[in-house]
This record gives structure tokens, C-alpha cells and sequence, in this order.
């Protein structure tokens, strides 16, 4: 059988990151072929080129025999490669079929659009889809799982030849995801190549064909699903040498700072408790998704719990918003720096007096300049930030000295308790192993640090203690010599259910 | 690198490069154009627009908008002037009082409005002053039935109409009372912004409303104060033109927001927010005032004032755009 | 950064040469070659003017400033409204026929603060004398007692305002147009007929008008329709002569205020069938164009004409006449209205 889409020797670097090194495979009509490996490993990298999103640095896609060019995500599509990406992407207040249909609508002779005709086909393949579901239902008005259904009978309407599904069962339940089985299996008979992503291992042996495992952006091995054993699969998943650049540290946990109880929110996660300590380095692993960015948001007081207690040095406290966290001297260094962590068009001073202003300005509210420049320069020297000057503007610093300006800010914010969430991501090798190692002056002098981190090797290199999550609940907690991928792994996704 | 920083200094001065060339441009064509009664001229038709720029200033840098300060200053005149009928033989010191007083709260009242609206009940900045500016003004008229009120003293127009310190070319005083009043407001808005924790919440909401909030700023109230503090300034805007021209116009301040929101954009201040100075909205006031007084020296038809004053405001957004792609 | 250099150097380039090329094409609209080779000495002089400002007060009473020594400012309602720009072409008329050292006419668009504006513009750039109208009396009053005590002679025409700095006010004789209009009123209708007035009740001329056209329909038998506001808009206008149809078609004539007011009517005129005569007031242009029109001439059929070209040359000469004499004809001059039909329409 010949492939229908082949991808050699891409590589794929970004400032500073190599995102993918050298990978290739193949793909066949009428199979399903997973791509596994952590977050980071580079599957979403690998999509984005075959979409069209993004170009290689150096390889080829070939689709159908020919060299792929694409310069745009539209010209995928027109080529028979469809995407049907983790967060879907209906227009809620349109029809079914007008979500079918989108941009591609049908139009009489007139130039009117052909609703009825539109209705009718979306009908024909909702019908053969054997899906219970009317081309004039609102969008909106349906759950996630008939949501999905829309982008495959979107996909069938596309006449598509290879359909790349990102995590489709993330949001979903266990009947919704044999139906969606169901519908992978009617894309199969119609001879449609797919390429499935997904955290779930349990679910290669029900739907898969060929399992491709990258890691760190390389390639580990493609196998036939019927061939090996899921435990095989996560050996190759995670079977990587650490690095001693963790320089992992013998702490001495000291007293109780924080402690957390019971802690819900609706929907979001439930039951939560957990107490960090002073000179420790408490880890939160769990897939993306498991809920550890929210509970963090919550206790810092940046959304509102439904219930729950928290107390700082045993204490209770309440924080309604993150002022009150701050003044209790809790930091929070935010997993998407852009977007919530930094001013990116100020300088570095302002970004590292910012929550600390407040607390040390002059009479009459005005800002003291003097401490403000001296705090600047201090942190600067400590956490040895690559600037030309204090008023450079943080846009224009690399990911680690940025991440360094952010820790700067809490330090200056007298902050003795840091939430990290996922503090080293897109920082290259150097600069991770500097801010390892500043973590851990931080508890060595009396601080606690609670980090979310989603690669294994990083939380198995610096925490003291791992507290695992799934789908918004506390999993399991592992210590010492218990953490270890596989122990993390078990306790992260939903294949232990079973065991 | 002399030359980068040279370059540097006159792209983030733009605003003044145009003011200069302007002047130079001007004074060539016309010889009146330098004349000190001429130059205080500038200064007090600047005062209205620079009272109003200095407000919106701190609503353009939080990223919002405010079209209703022309309203707003309509109502705040009114008001002073019926408060001023209400004293037919009141001395100037206690007229200043009165139509300071009656601007900031008039402001202040509509600026609770506004800021409520925008920073509490998160109703689009752009849609809630179009809504503002059209009741306010409607409020106007209803408050004096579409006619101006008069009859006032004539120590109410001292604030807005009288000169002082005369020299030997100008008998009746030099400088504008008004014009001091309005350095007076303008100084303290541009201190504090740039000099005061307040004024650095601004810019931080401003540039990332996330960052700022898990920063442990308080990010509505930064924005509801400085709703309030755009709309006081519109208000003692609303009280200088009302005594100037002796009399409270239901219509007083109609349009007044496009020219305020040019000059502000033209000073660098940026309508995605963030970067901004009352400082350099001044100067784009001053290029305002200098286009148009100049242009009637030279007697160009109004008409054609209206058409370079469109491009000014053109001018100002593409460079606001390229500035931005240049962040970019 | 180099590309946002250029670019807002561009722009500023651009600027400046719409400056310069509207400054160009101003001077042949000012129809002046001779201005426009005064225009140099003009401004040679304008310094010294400036220098002198109080002792130029003095040189104008003792009344003896020569004629090219003068330099005006004039201040008009609105550029875009006939009426001014007639009276702005006989204020042009009159300085260049005159020989004016330099004089400039600016817009006020119906505005007190811009009204104000300009008079501080004109006063700055060293004007002797400034003439305006006011069309909102007590919002212009402060700009003129300011410029007045700067040295500058003030002057108003069209509208006035009560203040002891005018010298000479021009204007027209309303209450005697609006008697003209009651009388063309009865001269078109019988005995018993029906007729209507169209006013306008927040500006003072046209409530002069409104009153005298009532006055001169005092006694005679005609029954009047009056009080209505048509705000100076010609669709108000148009929305009141329906409603006026509706009730009481039998109409036979009406009295418009102000041109708009008779456009709007005569929409609604047409509409409806009636066939309602017309009496306006102003005299623009499009009346006469009316009156003459085989069509239009059937409804709009007489007209109470302002004289604005009449209004402009005399403030002109008035303001001459204070300078070099320090003394005006008369401190208020009312220029009669008269009447337009088919048979003079065309002059």
C-alpha cells in the first residue's frame, strides 16, 4: 500500500528552541496512526506543518505523491487535509449546517445562498453518520460530543483525505467516545487517512493502527499497534536520560507556610488539599487540563473558590483577589508569561516594581524613584538578568531573562511563597539550569515553592514531592525515591483506572 | 550610534518635529504669526482642547475611549451657569470658586457614571460615552430648553475671558487667565501620571490588564478613577468655555471629543493603550491650535481648514499603526 | 525606524504643501489681482501696526487714518449659507472698490466659541477694525468687549448684541420686511381666505418679521394660521406645511420667514395638489429661480428680498467712515427689504 502523505526529515527550529529534529514517517489511507509523547515532545509542531501552519525548517511533506508547499492553512484544506483541533471551532449561533458549510456555502445561480441544498447534504451525511442530530439545530445549543460530530461531518463534506484529530476526547465521556470511535471507523472504511493524537494509551489498542512516540522533538519509533504492549509504549515515551543540569538538592523541609483544605470550585476541581512547607519544593504534575493552573489561580486569589480553607503559617486567610495574596507575601510566576506574566512594552524596572509599588511609595502616592531604580539593580546583579541596562524593554529579552525578570518582581515583592507554573517553558538549556538553581537559594533561605510543571523529567529533577492531579482532583502524592515517570505517568491519566 | 539615538529621539518626538516645522512654516507665510498677542492667542485656544486631552490621555492609555467629554463639558457649563445666576453680585475670587467647583463635580458625577459603567459593569468604553455623549447632551437641552443662558456678571467671565500682566503691545494683559489655569490642571494630571504609583497602575493596566490584575492591582478601580478624572477635566473644560463666552450654550463642546482625541493621539499615546504622556498630548493640542489659527492668518477657507484637519487626524492614526508594527 | 521617520516626514511634507496650495487657490477666490500684489507691503506694514496697537486707538479718533493704512477683519455666520456669502461679496466688493490697506472675512459656522475664536485671531493678527455677526448675541458679547479693549473698533451687521463697544450696526429692517410680507399676504387673497405664517421662534429677526407680517394683517379679513417654528430647517418646514394642508386645505397663501422655510413649504405644496401661493424672505437665489421658473413660479410667486450685498458695502463704508472721521452715520442702519415678483426677479 502506498502512503498517502509522508513526512521526511523535518526540522523545525524557533528562536532559540528546536522544536522537531529530523523526523519522519509515513501515513496510510484507511489507518488510524497515533502520535504520543509529552507535552513539548513536538506533536503539535509536526500537525502545524502538515497543516500548513507553520513551514520546515529543512525536510519535505509529501501528500499524494507530490511535495506540499503550503503557505497557508487554506491551501491544506483545499489539498484534502483536514484539522479537527482540540478546542473546536463552531460558530455557536450558526446552524448545523452553516457550521458545515462555513466558507465554502453553496450558492444558487442568483448568487443567493442555497440553504436548502446545504440543509440537505449536511442532512445526507448527518444520516450516514448515523448521528441523531437536525442540519438546523443550532450550534450552541449542543454538548461537546455532538459538537465534535459537526466537524466530522465537516470533515465528510470536505471530501478530506487525511484528517488530523489534536486530544478529541479530551471533553469527553465514555459513551461519547465510542461514538466518536464509531465515526473514526466510518472514516476508515471510507479509505481516509487519520492521524490521532492523544494522552489516553488505553485508547491505541481500540482505534489504532500505528503508533508513532516522539520525544524532545525527535522521533523514537513508529510500531504497529498489535505488535507492542502499552507498558512499551511509555517506556519509549519517557526512557530519556536526565540531565544533571536539575542539580537537584537534598532540601530540609522547615515549618508549614501554606496549607490548603478542602479547596472546590464548580466544575473546575473539587476536594483539594495540600500543604507546602518552607525549604521544599512541592511539584504538581498531571496532564494539561487536570486542573493545577486554576487551583494556583484560586489560592492566589485570582479567581473565587466555592469552598474550601487556606491558611499561611497556620493561620487561616482569605484572599479575594491577588492584592491581599501579595501583601501576605505570596508570589505567583504565571505558565503563559506574555499574556499574564510581564508588561512586555515597559522596561525592567517597571516590570520588577510592579507589585510592590503600592507598599513603598512616597507621601501622596508618588512613586520613589530611588528605591524603585536600586531594587531594579539589585535583582538584576542577583539573578544575573542579560540586559544592556535597567530600561531595556522586557519585549526585548530572551524567555529566560524575561522568566528571570518576573522572579525578580516577587523577590522584590518580599514574597517567601512562590507558585511556579511551568516556570521553564520555551527556556533554553542554560538558562533552565540557572533558574534551577536560584529555586532552589529561595527555599534553601527559608522559602517554599510550589511548581507546576508538565515534563516529567523536570519535576522528577527538582521537586521533593509530587502531588499528581487528574481532571481536577488530587491523585496521589509521591516522595523521595517513589518519583519516578512511571509512578507519575499511573497517576496522571486514566489508564490506572484500570489497573 | 549618535545618529541611532538622534533618529530615536525624533521618531519618539514626532509630535514637536511637526510643531516646529509648523511654526517655521507659518511664521514665513505670515509676519503676524510670532507676534506675542498672536502666540498668547495659540495659548488660550488651546486651553478647552488641552483641559479635555489630558483627561482622555489616561482613558486612551487604559485602552478605552471616552466620546462623551464634549457632553460632559456642555452640562458642567450649564450648570456653572445656572449656579452663576444665582449670584448677580458675587466678587472674582468667589466666581473662580464657583465654576471650579461646579466643573469637578458636574465631572466628577459623570465621570461615576462612565466609570461605572465601563469598569464595573464591563460595557464597551466606545459604547457606553456614545450613549453618555448623546443623553448628556440631550440633558442639555432639556436643562435650557435649546436656548443659551445669560445675564450673568461679568465676574464669572474673568476665569475664561480676562488677560492679565499688560505689557506696552498689550494694554489689556499678556496672559490668558484661562491659560494659567489650564498649566495649573495639565501639571497636576501629567504629575500624576508619571510621577505617582496611581499614574504607573494606569500604564500597567493599560499595557496588560492580566498582568496588572495578578500584580495586586486593583483594575477597576484604576479604571473608574480615571474615567472620573477624564471626565472633570471635561468638566472644568465645560466651565472656561461657559465663562468666556459669558453665557451657558446647550450646545457648548459639540465635536469637541474628535479634536481632544486627535491631539491626544498625535502626542503619542497609543489607542491600544499602554504608552501615552499628558506631557506630549499638549504638544498635539499646540499643532491643533497652531493649524487652525494659523490657517486663518493666511485667510484659508474654512473649508479647506476642515480638510487639512482630517489629514492631521489621519496622520495621527498611521502613525499610531506604525508605531505599533514597529513593536510588533 | 527609519521608515517611521520618513514617514511622518512625508506626511508633514504633505501638510505643508496643502497648505501652500490651498493658500494659492485662495487668492484668485478672494477675485483680487490688486490684493494680491498689496498683499506684500500689506504685510511689511502689519508690524509697525502691531507695535502701535495702542496708538493706532488714538490715531482712529483723531480720525485721521488713511485708507490704505486700514486692514479689517470681518467675521460672518457661515460660509456655507447664501446669505452671508452675498454679504461677504459685497463686504469684498466694497474694500477692494475702496482700496482697503488689507482686510480678511472668516467663518464663524454658527458658533459662538469659534465666533470668539476668530475675533481673537483677527485681533492678534493687528485688524483696526472687526465687523461680525451675531448670531448668538450674549455668546460673542465678551469677544467683543475684549477686543474692543484691546484698541479695535467693533462693528455688527445682519445680527447685533447689546453692548456699548458697537459702533455702527447694519442690518435689515425686519419688522418692516415681515409688514411687506402681510401686505403681498392680502394683495394675493380675497376677503374670508385663509392664510398662513411660517416663523421661527428663537431668532429675534425672524420673530420681527412674524410680528410685522400680523401687524399689517391687523383689520383685514383674512383668517391667519401663525405660531409655528420651523427651527431654521427646510424639512421642519416641509413636515409643518403638511400638517397645515391636512387641517385647513383650504389655504390660499403663506409667508415663509426665511427661504428654507419656503422650500420645505413648497414641497409639501406640490405634494399635496394644493395650490397655495408663496411668499418668502431673503432673496437668495433659489427664490429668484423659483419666481421665474414656468413650474415652480406658479406656487413661489413673490419674495421679501434682504439686500446682503447692500449690507456688506455699507458696514464697509461705515467702518471706513469711523476711521478716517471717528464718526458713523447713524449707530444702527436698516437696510430695507423690498419686494420680488416675476417682473423684477430677473434684474
Amino acid at each position: 500500500m502506498e502512503p498517502i502523505l509522508q513526512v521526511k526529515n523535518i526540522s523545525k527550529t524557533f528562536p532559540g528552541v528546536k522544536a522537531l529534529t529530523d523526523v519522519s514517517a509515513d501515513f496510510y489511507p484507511g489507518e488510524v496512526h497515533t502520535l504520543v509523547g509529552e507535552n513539548g515532545a513536538g506533536k503539535s509542531t509536526l500537525i502545524k506543518i502538515i497543516s500548513g501552519v507553520y513551514t520546515p525548517t529543512e525536510g519535505k511533506v509529501i501528500f499524494e505523491g507530490k511535495e506540499m508547499n503550503f503557505t497557508a492553512p487554506g491551501q491544506a484544506i483545499e489539498a484534502g487535509i483536514a484539522v479537527i483541533h482540540q478546542e473546536l471551532s463552531i460558530a455557536k449561533d450558526l446552524t448545523v449546517a452553516q457550521n458545515v458549510w462555513l466558507g465554502r456555502e453553496k450558492k444558487k445561480k442568483s448568487g443567493l445562498l442555497d440553504m436548502a441544498r446545504m440543509n440537505k447534504e449536511t442532512q445526507d451525511i448527518l444520516d450516514f453518520m448515523k448521528v441523531n442530530l437536525k442540519a438546523t439545530e443550532i450550534a450552541g445549543d449542543l454538548n461537546a460530543a455532538q459538537q465534535q460530530m459537526i466537524e466530522i461531518a465537516k470533515v465528510i463534506s470536505q471530501n478530506a483525505k487525511l484528517v488530523v484529530m489534536d486530544e478529541p476526547t479530551s471533553s469527553l465521556s465514555e459513551h461519547e467516545i465510542d461514538a466518536l470511535f464509531e465515526q473514526v471507523r466510518i472514516l476508515k472504511e471510507k479509505n481516509v487517512a487519520i492521524i490521532y493524537i492523544t494522552h489516553r494509551l488505553k485508547e491505541l489498542t481500540a482505534i489504532c493502527e500505528r503508533v508513532t512516540v516522539l520525544r524532545d522533538g525527535c522521533k523514537v519509533d513508529t510500531m504497529m499497534v498489535k505488535d507492542v504492549t502499552e507498558k512499551q509504549i511509555v517506556n519509549s515515551m519517557v526512557g530519556r536520560e536526565m540531565g544533571d543540569y536539575y542539580n537537584k538538592h537534598k532540601h530540609t523541609r522547615g515549618k508549614e507556610m501554606l496549607r490548603v483544605e478542602n479547596l472546590c470550585q464548580e466544575g473546575v476541581f473539587q476536594d483539594i488539599s495540600f500543604t507546602a512547607y518552607a525549604g521544599e519544593i512541592l511539584g504538581f504534575s498531571g496532564l494539561v487540563g487536570a486542573g493545577r493552573t486554576e487551583v494556583m489561580e484560586a489560592v492566589f486569589g485570582a479567581t473565587k473558590i466555592d469552598s474550601g480553607k487556606i491558611f499561611l503559617e497556620g493561620k487561616e486567610v482569605e484572599f479575594s483577589n491577588p492584592k491581599q495574596a501579595i501583601a501576605h507575601n505570596v508570589g505567583l510566576v504565571t505558565e503563559d508569561r506574555r499574556r499574564t506574566g510581564l508588561l512586555l512594552a515597559k522596561n525592567i524596572v517597571e516590570n520588577t516594581s510592579l507589585p510592590s509599588l503600592s507598599a513603598h511609595c512616597k507621601k501622596l502616592g508618588f512613586v520613589n524613584k530611588a528605591w524603585e531604580k536600586q531594587m531594579a539593580k539589585e535583582y538584576m546583579e542577583k539573578l544575573k538578568v542579560k540586559a544592556p541596562d535597567m530600561y531595556t524593554i522586557l519585549s526585548t529579552l530572551s524567555g529566560g531573562n524575561q522568566q528571570k525578570v518576573i522572579l525578580g518582581k516577587w523577590l522584590a515583592a518580599d514574597s517567601n511563597i512562590l507558585i511556579l507554573d511551568e516556570p521553564t517553558r520555551g527556556i533554553d538549556v542554560n538558562a533552565r539550569s540557572e533558574f534551577y538553581a536560584l529555586m532552589n537559594d529561595f527555599v534553601e533561605n527559608g522559602g517554599a515553592i510550589i511548581m507546576i510543571s508538565s515534563e516529567m523529567p523536570e519535576i522528577i529533577g527538582v521537586a521533593d514531592r509530587v502531588i499528581v492531579m487528574r481532571e481536577g482532583r488530587i491523585s496521589g502524592e509521591v516522595t523521595a525515591d517513589e518519583i519516578n515517570e512511571q509512578n507519575l505517568i499511573n497517576l496522571a491519566s486514566i489508564t490506572s483506572d484500570a489497573s | 550610534m549618535d545618529s541611532v539615538k538622534v533618529k530615536k529621539l525624533v521618531s519618539e518626538n514626532i509630535v514637536v518635529v511637526v510643531l516646529v516645522l509648523l511654526c517655521i512654516g507659518f511664521g514665513i507665510a505670515s509676519n503676524t504669526f510670532f507676534s506675542s498677542r498672536n502666540v498668547s492667542n495659540i495659548l488660550s485656544q488651546m486651553c478647552t482642547n488641552a483641559l479635555l486631552a489630558s483627561g482622555l490621555t489616561y482613558v486612551i492609555i487604559l485602552g478605552g475611549i471616552d466620546i462623551s467629554v464634549g457632553s460632559v463639558a456642555g452640562v458642567a457649563g450649564i450648570v456653572a451657569s445656572y449656579a452663576g445666576l444665582m449670584f448677580p453680585n458675587m466678587n472674582v475670587p468667589f466666581a473662580i470658586c464657583l465654576l471650579i467647583v461646579t466643573g469637578i463635580v458636574v465631572g466628577g458625577i459623570c465621570g461615576v457614571i462612565n466609570g461605572v459603567l465601563i469598569a464595573y459593569l464591563d460595557v464597551i468604553p466606545m459604547i457606553c460615552t456614545l450613549s453618555t455623549m448623546t443623553a448628556l447632551r440631550g440633558v442639555a437641552f432639556i436643562m435650557t430648553g435649546g436656548q443659551p443662558v445669560y445675564g450673568l456678571p461679568d465676574s464669572f467671565s474673568y476665569l475664561g475671558a480676562k488677560r492679565i500682566l499688560p505689557t506696552a503691545s498689550m494694554p489689556n494683559g499678556a496672559i490668558p487667565v484661562v491659560v494659567i489655569f489650564t498649566i495649573i490642571v495639565v501639571a497636576f494630571m501629567h504629575i500624576l501620571l508619571s510621577q505617582t504609583v496611581f499614574g504607573r497602575h494606569v500604564f500597567a493596566v493599560g499595557s496588560n490588564r492580566n498582568v496588572a490584575h495578578l500584580s495586586g492591582i486593583n483594575v477597576r478601580k484604576v479604571t473608574m478613577l480615571s474615567h472620573m478624572l477624564c471626565s472633570i477635566t471635561a468638566g472644568l473644560c465645560g466651565i472656561c468655555i461657559a465663562s468666556k463666552l459669558q453665557n451657558g450654550q446647550p450646545n457648548a463642546g459639540d465635536t469637541y471629543e474628535m479634536f481632544a482625541i486627535a491631539s491626544t493621539v498625535l502626542g503619542g499615546t497609543s489607542l491600544s493603550g499602554g504608552t501615552g504622556s499628558v506631557a506630549r498630548a499638549m504638544f498635539g493640542c499646540a499643532v491643533i491650535a497652531v493649524i487652525k489659527t494659523g490657517m486663518d492668518l493666511l485667510q484659508i477657507y474654512s473649508y479647506w481648514q476642515n480638510v487639512v484637519i482630517g489629514c492631521i487626524i489621519i496622520l495621527a492614526v498611521v502613525l499610531d499603526m506604525a508605531q505599533k508594527r514597529g513593536r510588533n | 525606524m527609519k521608515k517611521k521617520l520618513v514617514s511622518a516626514l512625508v506626511c508633514t511634507a504633505m501638510v505643508m504643501t496643502m497648505l501652500a496650495g490651498c493658500g494659492q487657490q485662495q487668492a484668485p477666490a478672494a477675485e483680487a489681482p490688486a490684493a494680491e500684489e498689496e498683499a506684500p507691503a500689506a504685510e511689511e506694514e502689519a508690524p509697525a501696526a502691531e507695535e502701535e496697537a495702542p496708538a493706532a486707538e488714538a490715531a482712529g479718533d483723531a480720525a485721521s487714518m488713511d485708507v490704505a493704512d486700514m486692514k479689517f477683519g470681518f467675521v460672518v455666520g457661515s460660509f456655507e449659507h447664501t446669505f452671508y456669502q452675498l454679504i461677504q461679496q459685497g463686504i469684498e466688493e466694497e474694500c477692494e472698490a475702496k482700496g482697503i490697506g488689507s482686510y480678511s472675512v472668516l467663518d464663524a459656522s454658527l458658533d459662538p466659541v469659534i465666533a470668539t475664536q476668530k475675533v481673537e485671531t483677527l485681533t492678534a493678527d493687528g485688524c483696526n477694525a472687526i465687523a461680525l455677526a451675531c448670531n448668538d448675541a450674549a455668546g460673542v458679547k465678551p469677544a467683543i468687549e475684549n477686543a474692543d479693549a484691546d484698541g479695535v473698533a467693533m462693528f455688527t451687521f445682519d445680527c447685533t448684541s447689546e453692548s456699548d463697544a458697537i459702533n455702527c450696526f447694519v442690518g435689515t429692517d425686519n419688522y418692516k420686511g415681515g409688514e411687506l410680507g402681510g401686505e403681498e399676504l392680502i394683495r394675493l387673497t380675497e376677503d374670508g381666505d385663509t392664510v398662513a405664517i411660517i416663523g421661527y421662534a428663537t431668532a429675534s429677526s425672524c420673530v420681527d418679521r412674524e410680528n410685522g407680517a400680523l401687524a399689517a394683517l391687523e383689520g383685514a379679513d383674512r383668517n391667519v394660521l401663525s405660531g409655528y417654528d420651523y427651527k431654521g430647517d427646510a424639512n421642519e418646514a416641509q413636515k409643518i406645511m403638511e400638517n397645515i394642508l391636512t387641517t385647513n386645505p383650504e389655504v390660499k397663501a403663506v409667508f415663509c420667514v426665511g427661504d428654507p422655510a419656503a422650500t420645505g413649504a413648497m414641497a409639501s405644496i406640490k405634494a399635496a395638489g394644493s395650490d397655495c401661493m408663496i411668499i418668502g424672505f431673503d432673496g437668495n437665489p433659489e427664490s429668484k429661480e423659483a419666481i421665474l421658473s414656468e413650474e415652480n413660479g406658479k406656487y413661489w410667486v413673490s419674495e421679501i428680498s434682504q439686500n446682503p450685498k447692500v449690507i456688506g458695502s455699507t458696514i464697509v463704508d461705515e467702518m471706513i467712515n469711523y476711521m478716517s472721521t471717528g464718526s458713523v452715520t447713524e449707530p444702527q442702519i436698516f437696510i430695507e427689504p423690498y419686494i420680488i415678483t416675476k417682473e423684477n426677479a430677473a434684474d
